[in-house]
């Protein structure tokens, strides 16, 4: 029940962050201009906004969720409300799982916001390009929903790890540039695969294979070619890719559970 | 009845990231506070005094040594000590910050209503319980107003009505008066005197020595992480009630003669000295060596020792 408390409270903080205010404006600024670009493609308007919409909402949710995860607990031990926290009949994994939970909220608030501005831009420009969108507007919508869904199960690994990051940090610089780092990482993970098939020696090969299988793939979580073609089929299967998230979600909580517990604040 | 708070050869050592260098913050502390006192916990900045608090919340972990609280180990420097105990024990601890910092977005009653949930306040509990402490520290008028917009003293204020939620057997209070104006100040050490009369066992680190001397009943003085002074307040400066005599033009000669009979001899910019008789009794031996060496007497005083007094000459001989 105390994680609820602790969550709601980092949830009321986080989403009064100018840092997260100023990137959620400069999304919507971005997805509600994104019929603009269109001119450069004639032809493939609906294509270029579900490029560009998906993107701004990935890139950004990256930074929102880096943000929020990574800053709850540095800002906390850095204006020293912690100590008043702590010092309350509160076991430390509660205090951890609430602030995770906060940021959940956030992350979640922010994608819902981009997703409702996402759906009206191409809700629009379905009207307007009909014959570029010969499915029924329900497909694109179903199918743009399950892609914001995984772009959100992504930020819940990245936010799981950047949280763990900030456990050793006094600040939420080392989370914020470990988190990006890591969401590039997730993102070339395809091509660790071919770097170890082609790597020069057995043993180098051997090490970047391992490197494939531990990090997590958020190519996996990106359907790009599924939303520009509104199909719905997602190969891995969302209850899947969700165990999945979960897990990596899970072990860095964990992880960062071990660093903060016998910490001295 | 076990003592609310027992120390043990407390230690705490920090260390660089690659523990090359150390830093010991607290060394071999052990003191008792028992079960309705205040105490008084004084010491010089950097000596250690919120290191020790910080351990007794759990917020740090002591390199070794063990505390209790009411009598149940509280905290362990094993790594894998259980939480749970010291969460439960929690539950009778109030503890006011130095300089309370609150979520600058809440409203002072929402700030209660925060930790009030935390203790596991809930319903109409918790809004009798904010309303009542709101009440004890005069904030009724301020408590819809956010956080963000108070004073130093208003927020000291709201740190000691987060503190007094619970309405816990144990309060340790860092800095209470610290930035407040003498009224508010007055009405804080009157608050401590009346929770000391409820039965509360008070633990309090402050600077602000008078006021320390008003309400405490033992005091400790650390300095350099170690305890230098502890004890019963009256026993401490009850021993060092002494006379003050002040003169002017006092000789070298006479100076080792009044410090051979133990008088302690400080010698001021004004071009005054005060002679510090550490007896009573002896104060006719010493007025004939100043009758005798024709040494103009200018005041001549019974001087009880103050808190401030003992602390300064404390920490002085200390670090001498």
């Amino acid at each position: 029940m105390n994680s609820i408390v602790i969550g709601l409270n980092a949830y009321r903080e986080s989403i009064r962050r100018k840092t997260l205010i100023a990137f959620l404006l400069f999304a919507m600024l971005i997805i509600g201009s994104s019929t603009f670009l269109t001119v450069l493609s004639p032809g493939e308007e609906v294509k270029i906004v579900k490029d560009v919409c998906l993107s701004c909402v990935s890139f950004f949710g990256m930074l929102i969720a880096v943000f929020a995860a990574g800053a709850l607990i540095p800002g906390e031990t850095d204006n020293r409300t912690i100590h008043t926290i702590l010092s309350k009949p509160l076991r430390r994994i509660t205090y951890v799982v609430g602030k995770y939970i906060g940021a959940q909220l956030t992350i979640i608030l922010n994608i819902l916001l981009m997703s409702i501005l996402f759906l009206v831009i191409l809700y629009l420009q379905s009207k307007r390009y009909t014959e570029e969108a010969p499915k029924p507007f329900s497909v694109t919508a179903l199918v743009t929903m399950k892609a914001m869904l995984l772009v959100y199960f992504e930020l819940l690994v990245l936010s799981a790890l950047a949280f763990a990051v900030s456990m050793l940090s006094t600040s939420a610089t080392l989370p914020v540039i470990a988190g990006i780092f890591i969401y590039i990482v997730g993102h070339s993970v395809n091509y660790l695969k071919n770097l170890s098939e082609h790597a020069s020696s057995e043993f180098m090969g051997t090490v970047i294979r391992q490197f494939y299988l531990i990090l997590p793939n958020f190519s996996n979580f990106y359907l790009r070619n599924q939303l520009i073609h509104d199909d719905p089929y997602i190969p891995q299967g969302i209850v899947k890719l969700f165990i999945y998230a979960a897990l990596y979600a899970g072990f860095g909580l964990l992880i960062g559970y071990i660093l903060f517990r016998k910490k001295d604040m | 009845m076990p003592p609310a708070i027992e120390i043990e050869n407390l230690s705490k050592t920090y260390r660089s990231l690659f523990g090359l260098r150390k830093v010991t913050a607290v060394d071999d502390l052990t003191l008792h506070v028992e079960e309705g006192e205040v105490f008084g916990f004084l010491g010089p900045n950097g000596a250690g005094k919120t290191t020790t608090i910080k351990i007794l919340l759990g917020i740090l972990y002591p390199t070794s040594g063990k505390c209790k609280l009411f009598g149940e180990t509280f905290t362990s420097n094993s790594a894998f000590a259980p939480e749970t105990a010291n969460s439960k024990l929690k539950a009778n601890i109030g503890y006011l910050p130095e300089g309370p910092y609150f979520h600058e977005f809440l409203t002072g009653k929402e700030v209660l209503a925060f930790y009030g949930k935390l203790y596991g306040i809930r319903g109409g509990n918790l809004k009798k319980r904010i309303s009542d402490v709101l009440e004890l520290v005069g904030m009724e008028y301020a408590a819809d107003r956010l956080v963000q917009h108070y004073s130093k003293g208003m927020r000291q204020r709201i740190g000691l009505a987060q503190a007094l939620l619970s309405d816990p057997k144990l309060l340790i209070l860092d800095e209470p008066t610290v930035g407040l104006d003498p009224i508010a100040r007055r009405e804080i050490r009157d608050l401590m005197l009346r929770l000391r009369g409820l039965g509360k066992t008070l633990f309090v680190c402050s600077h602000e020595l008078s006021e320390v001397e008003m309400v405490c009943d033992k005091v400790g003085i650390i300095n350099r992480g170690k305890l230098i002074k502890y004890g019963r307040l009256l026993d401490l400066v009850l021993k060092d009630r002494a006379v003050e005599i002040e003169v002017s033009l006092l000789s070298e000669e006479t100076q080792k003669k009044l410090e051979a009979m133990k008088c302690r001899v400080e010698r001021s910019e004004t071009g005054l000295t005060s002679v510090w008789l550490p007896e009573r009794q002896e104060i006719y031996d010493v007025l004939e060596i100043l009758r005798s060496s024709s040494t103009e007497i200018v005041e001549m005083k019974p001087k009880k020792e103050s808190l401030e007094d003992l602390f300064i000459r404390t920490v002085k001989e200390e670090v001498a």
